[in-house]
């Protein structure tokens, strides 16, 4: 079946403490409380939000350019909007990326996130792969993606625009036959 | 200084056997015994040309359009085109790459090549990275980069639009101070 289709047909999903929904301009608020924090952005490709303003901005054109394959992630039971999640799908493989406002790190929220869309790719979307990478010097967010299954297979360079230089970022996948495997 | 006003001030290089200059129409022939050859392309994510139609097509859609990037590699004691290598400048990072035509493997071609493109990405381009990727089962090409310096830091998944599907590939990687290190 057509990809777009499949993520057409599941634009929300549910975990044991979260619900994963579209990202709306109304968000904002919420989003900007975390993208204008220095320390949330700092292992990231983007730049700390200047204001509220920038960060509609932002949602126009990047969640909503891209709502087929970005989720928010909202707290179940406060209702809070606690960060975003995405999986660019690009034919036979996805690359996830996820920012998490930081006074909900450490509480395993981005795991738990990840494993349903990882769970999704595998099962529903048919992927071969996935991917996700982080820069090197931040090994905690490679915590995240040891939780998920994924493997360290080697380091590659990402060009940051705002900081103008190439970024050592280790790499990391995970195959449907390993995802099988584990899980089959 | 510009990148593009750089590389526009290095359209020709000399090497011990080799000229490296632009690719023009009149190298149809030539390039159609490198890139209609099956052997040569398998594994790269081109598509192998089935006439010199559509060679001519690709030179004009191609090699002329991104001539900055593209080199002819021409076999002076020949004067013929016998291959080409690519160097892709993104920011601080150049992406290397190159197919030889398969009658003149085997004799260091690609390496002589290689050699002088990374010789001016560190030193005029004063690029802080370079990177090429094979498929995993092109050792041939591996050993290219192992001549010139390169490392291999991993692996990484690429999607080939054209066999519609994700490979695997060796990544390799030599950063600016390694270059100074072993060859200045």
């Amino acid at each position: 079946m057509n990809k777009n289709l499949i993520l057409a047909q599941h634009q929300v999903f549910e975990t044991d403490r979260l619900i994963l929904r579209k990202v709306e301009l109304a968000d904002a608020p919420a989003i900007y409380d975390y993208t204008k924090d220095e320390a949330c952005v700092n292992f990231i490709t983007i730049k700390p939000s200047q204001s509220l303003e920038e960060t509609q901005i932002g949602i126009a054109t990047y969640f909503m350019e891209n709502r087929l394959t970005c989720w928010g992630i909202v707290d179940k039971t406060t209702d809070e909007f606690l960060g975003t999640i995405d999986m660019r799908v690009n034919g036979d493989s996805g690359n996830f990326g996820w920012i998490l406002n930081k006074s909900h790190w450490g509480r395993g929220i981005v795991p738990e996130a990840a494993q349903t869309l990882v769970d999704f790719a595998f099962n529903e979307l048919g992927l071969k792969v996935i991917t996700a990478e982080h820069f090197a010097e931040n090994k905690k967010s490679g915590r995240v993606m040891e939780k998920i299954g994924m493997k360290k297979i080697g380091q590659i360079y990402v060009y940051v625009d705002k900081l103008e230089r190439s970024v050592l970022c280790d790499y990391w996948a995970l195959t449907g036959e390993e995802y099988e495997k584990m899980h089959g | 200084m510009n990148m593009s006003v750089k590389l526009a001030e290095h359209l020709n290089f000399e090497t011990e056997r080799l000229k490296l200059r632009k690719i023009k129409m009149a190298d149809a022939a030539d390039l159609f015994e490198i890139c209609g050859n099956p052997l040569v392309v398998a594994n790269t994510g081109s598509k192998v040309y089935a006439n010199i139609i559509e060679t001519k097509e690709n030179i004009a859609n191609y090699f002329i359009p991104q001539g900055l990037s593209i080199w002819a590699l021409e076999l002076k004691s020949k004067q013929k085109m016998i291959g080409f290598i690519e160097l892709h400048v993104n920011h601080d990072q150049g992406e290397m790459g190159w197919m030889l035509n398969k009658s003149y493997w085997g004799h260091g071609f690609a390496p002589e090549a290689a050699i002088c493109l990374r010789d001016f990405s560190f030193q005029t381009l004063n690029l802080s990275v370079l990177t090429a990727s094979c498929d995993t089962e092109n050792p041939k090409s591996s050993r290219v980069m192992e001549k010139i310096g390169m490392k291999k830091v991993g692996q990484t998944w690429n999607y080939l639009r054209l066999e519609e599907q994700s490979v695997l590939s060796d990544y390799y990687v030599l950063v600016k101070n390694e270059y100074e290190e072993k060859y200045e």
